[in-house]
C-alpha cells in the first residue's frame, strides 16, 4: 500500500486528509456527546459502548451524505469516484440508516435505567427495535449484494465471531473459577458492536476496499 | 490451508489477466462490472488479486470474453506425483 500510496501522492493526500478529518470530527463529537450526557459519570463500560455507538452513527451520517451528494461523497469517503456512490446509492443509503439507528440505539442503551436519563424499556427497546429495522433491511436489500459483498459480509461475520470465541470462552472460563471478574451485559454487547465493526473493517482490508482512491 | 490463504481468504496462488483482458476490448471497470451484473469494486478486486471469483462469474467472463476460464485467471498450482 505505501508504494502505491507514494506512486499517487494525490491518493495518498485524499487519504490523510480523510483519515484527519475523521479524527478531529470524531473527537470533537465525542466529547461534545460527553459534555451533553455527562458519560464519564456512568462507568468505564458504558462509556465504551457510548463510543462505539458514536462510531456507527458518524460513519453512518458520512456515507448518508456520500450517498444524498455523491460529488462531496467521492471527497469524503474512499471511493473512486462519484460513479461508485451513484451506482449502489439504494445499498448505501439502506446501510447508512441501519447504521445510524443501530448506533444511535447504543447510545440511548448506554443512558437508560434505574438513575440515568431516560427509563429502562426505552433503551432496551430503542436497542431491540434497531436490531429489528436491520433484520428487516437486510431481507429487503441483500439480493441487492453482489458475490463479492455476501462474502465480506460472511467474512465479517466469521472474523467477529472467532475473535468473540477467543476472548469471551477465556473471560468466562477466568470468571467461573473466580479469577476474574465476569463480563458486565454492557461488555458482552459492547465486544459485539465493536467486534463487527473491527471485522468489516478487516474483510474490506482482505479484498483492497481500503486501500486509497 | 495456509497461514497465507487464513489471512487473505483467497485459496492458491491464481494469477488475474482479466484488466489486460478488458483493457484490450476497450471497456471501463464500470461497462464490465454492468456486463456481469456485478459491482465495480468486485472487478477491480478481481484485477488486483485480491479476490477469486466464483466459478459461475468466472464462466460468465469466459462466454462474454470468448475465452476459456483457464485463459483469464492463471492456476499455478500443480498436481503433486505420487510417490511410489
Amino acid at each position: 500500500m505505501t508504494g502505491e500510496m507514494m506512486a499517487e501522492p494525490g491518493k495518498a493526500k485524499k487519504f490523510m486528509l480523510q483519515m484527519i478529518g475523521g479524527g478531529i470530527a470524531g473527537g470533537t463529537g465525542m466529547i461534545a456527546l460527553n459534555h451533553v450526557l455527562a458519560l464519564n459519570t456512568l462507568g468505564t463500560d458504558r462509556l465504551i459502548l457510548a463510543a462505539i455507538g458514536f462510531i456507527y452513527v458518524m460513519t453512518g451520517l458520512i456515507v448518508l451524505a456520500g450517498s444524498l451528494v455523491p460529488k462531496m461523497g467521492a471527497k469524503m469517503l474512499n471511493v473512486s469516484d462519484e460513479e461508485d456512490l451513484r451506482e449502489q446509492r439504494r445499498l448505501l443509503l439502506s446501510s447508512s440508516l441501519t447504521l445510524l439507528t443501530f448506533g444511535a440505539a447504543q447510545i440511548i442503551l448506554v443512558v437508560a435505567g434505574e438513575g440515568n436519563m431516560i427509563p429502562a424499556w426505552m433503551g432496551a427497546g430503542a436497542m431491540l427495535l434497531s436490531l429489528v429495522f436491520a433484520a428487516a433491511i437486510w431481507i429487503r436489500d441483500h439480493h441487492l449484494y453482489d458475490e463479492m459483498m455476501m462474502k465480506l459480509s460472511l467474512d465479517a461475520s466469521y472474523i467477529c465471531f472467532c475473535g468473540l470465541w477467543l476472548v469471551l470462552v477465556p473471560w468466562g472460563c477466568l470468571a467461573m473459577t473466580g479469577l476474574a471478574p465476569a463480563p458486565t451485559p454492557t461488555a458482552i454487547i459492547a465486544l459485539f458492536s465493536g467486534g463487527y465493526l473491527l471485522s468489516s473493517v478487516v474483510a474490506a482490508g482482505r479484498v483492497g476496499l481500503l486501500a486509497p482512491k | 490451508m495456509s497461514c497465507k490463504e487464513l489471512f487473505t481468504g483467497r485459496a492458491g496462488e491464481l494469477e488475474s489477466r482479466l484488466r489486460e483482458i478488458r483493457e484490450a476490448k476497450g471497456w471501463s471497470q464500470g461497462e464490465l462490472a454492468r456486463k456481469l451484473g456485478v459491482s465495480r469494486q468486485t472487478i477491480n478486486a478481481v484485477e488486483t488479486d485480491k479476490y477469486d471469483p466464483s466459478l459461475p462469474l468466472a464462466l460468465r467472463m469466459s462466454k462474454l470474453f470468448g475465452m476459456p476460464v483457464s485463459d483469464i485467471f492463471i492456476d499455478h498450482w500443480q498436481p503433486q506425483e505420487d510417490a511410489e
